[in-house]
């Protein structure tokens, strides 16, 4: 037996790194543009706004297992920075 | 025509140094939470304790009840946090896979146990982790870490994070020593939270995970075709069918050792009154030629004494591999017979697209935020299509978990 040859693989995708490092350094320009005191955070430290809400184990591992894709998993996880 | 499983990788004793070094790493990381524990200086501590029963359903005969366990320590003022959890995966299955093989329904159980420290002395963070997950004839562990540094009056929170895991698959009954196929996972991630206003939050990720190893199911078979019936094979073809049509044999998966994959992901979350929106975006692609779009989406509604109402919407669309076919042609060439080098009957690697609708419901006894009682119950209904799969062209799935907290 002898194997033939996969068919010839697409083209990769790349991660243009400069890009997002550009995107997060405009960001943060924004961001330092509108002052947020401590006293405004409430709404940004109310649960639902946490990465985790609503989330179960079995949710993220079900999605693990029926897709495809993994990675990305959005939470930076500092909390609201309110202290 | 037996043209046999793939073979697996010898190791002198993989599962004794292995275990020599999961223990090094949890004594490890117990130490570093007894550590900070300790540093707290006397604050009152808060606790959480926390439960969860999942039950999963599809139309492919697969079944999954999963209870878990976990506790949580938490000093606020000290800025650390500790959290381990353990859970139990029964899964029962006769799906379309297990009968195409004509080997019986199985059930198995999983047990995990993940260890989390998080500690924030100032404007900067560390998160440390770990976990464990064992079947009979499957092993996987990892650990991981990030770091992170608030700046700008905490409105921008970038964060760099590493982790490295292994997994391990066998054969029931037969010991790692002698068979197994070893993967190993390193992943980098790069990401940051910016505070866009007193109401709204973006954060922005991007991931490599580099994977080297066997990826391969040892118990998975693919079946062969003609050059000439290949073709013909229609999409979601019946297990009858697919054996009036296969050729005699079967051979098993052969995938490539190493895949590289990449993502991009975007949350967007604002809240208004007592209520918030969130939605992401995911683009992934990885070296096995799968490219894929995740939409993730949830709005979350106060509806009063102490409950919360959302619902939530997710869309998966993907590509297929690069070497994903329907029906793998083997064909008799020079004396020998000719077959695909590369060759995958995991569905998963096929174009798919997955709507998922659900919702969930919270009541909380207090409006502070880890203090009482939570109780949440969540419901997802998810409608995969397989534009390019032998047996079955959809599957339907139903997801119910129960969780309830208390936090003292």
């Amino acid at each position: 037996m002898r194997p033939t040859s996969a068919r010839p693989s697409r083209p990769r995708l790349v991660v243009s790194l400069p890009w997002f490092v550009s995107l997060c350094a405009l960001a943060s320009f924004a961001a330092a543009c509108a002052p947020v005191a401590p006293y405004q955070r409430a709404r940004l430290a109310d649960p639902s706004m946490a990465p985790g809400f609503a989330e179960s184990a079995a949710n993220e591992h079900v999605q693990a297992v029926q897709e495809g894709a993994v990675g990305g998993k959005v939470g930076v996880g500092s909390g609201c920075g309110c202290n | 025509m037996q043209l046999g499983a793939a073979a697996g990788k010898q190791f002198p004793d993989p599962v004794g140094s292995r275990r020599s070094a999961m223990r090094r790493l949890w004594l490890g990381a117990l130490g570093a939470g007894v550590l900070v524990a300790s540093s707290a200086g006397g604050e009152p501590l808060k606790y959480t304790l926390g439960g969860e029963v999942a039950g999963y359903a599809d139309t492919d005969n697969v079944y999954v009840l999963t209870p878990s366990l976990s506790l949580g320590a938490s000093q606020p003022t000290g800025a650390w946090k500790a959290n381990a959890s353990y859970l139990v995966d029964i899964v029962t299955a006769a799906s379309v896979d297990i009968v195409s093989t004509a080997s019986p329904r199985w059930t198995e159980v999983r047990n995990a146990g993940a260890l989390n420290v998080d500690y924030q002395p100032q404007n900067f963070g560390v998160n440390l982790g770990g976990s464990v997950s064992r079947e009979p004839d499957y092993l996987s562990w990892y650990v991981g870490g990030s770091f992170r540094v608030e700046m700008y009056d905490k409105r921008f929170t970038p964060l760099l994070g590493y982790s490295y895991s292994q997994d391990t698959a066998g054969r029931k009954d037969t010991p790692f020593s002698v068979y197994s196929l070893e993967l190993e996972r390193n992943t980098i991630q790069v990401g940051a939270e910016i505070v866009l206003n007193p109401s709204s939050r973006l954060t922005l990720s991007t991931e490599a995970v580099l994977e080297d190893g066997r990826q391969e199911k040892p118990y998975r078979y693919l079946p062969l075709f003609s050059a000439e019936i290949a073709p013909t094979v229609p999409r979601g073809a019946s297990v009858d069918l697919v054996n009036s049509l296969r050729l005699s044999g079967e051979m098993g998966e052969r995938l490539p050792d190493t895949r590289r994959r990449y993502s991009v992901s975007g949350e967007f979350a604002t809240r208004d009154g007592d209520h918030t929106l969130r939605v992401s975006e995911r683009l992934y692609g990885d070296t096995w030629g799968v490219l894929a779009t995740t939409t993730d989406a949830i709005y979350v509604l106060g509806i009063g004494g102490g409950f919360r109402a959302w619902p939530h919407l997710r869309l998966h669309l993907q590509d297929g591999a690069s070497f994903w076919q329907r029906a793998y042609v083997a064909e008799p060439a020079s004396g020998q017979i000719s077959y695909p080098s590369l060759r995958t009957g995991d569905r998963e690697l096929s174009p798919l697209l997955t709507a998922t609708a659900g919702g969930g419901i919270e009541y909380a006894t207090s409006t502070i935020p880890n203090t009482g009682w939570r109780f949440t119950g969540l419901v997802d209904v998810g409608r995969t299509s397989y534009f390019d799969a032998l047996y079955i062209d959809s599957r339907t799935s139903f997801l119910v978990s129960l969780m309830a907290g208390h936090t003292l």
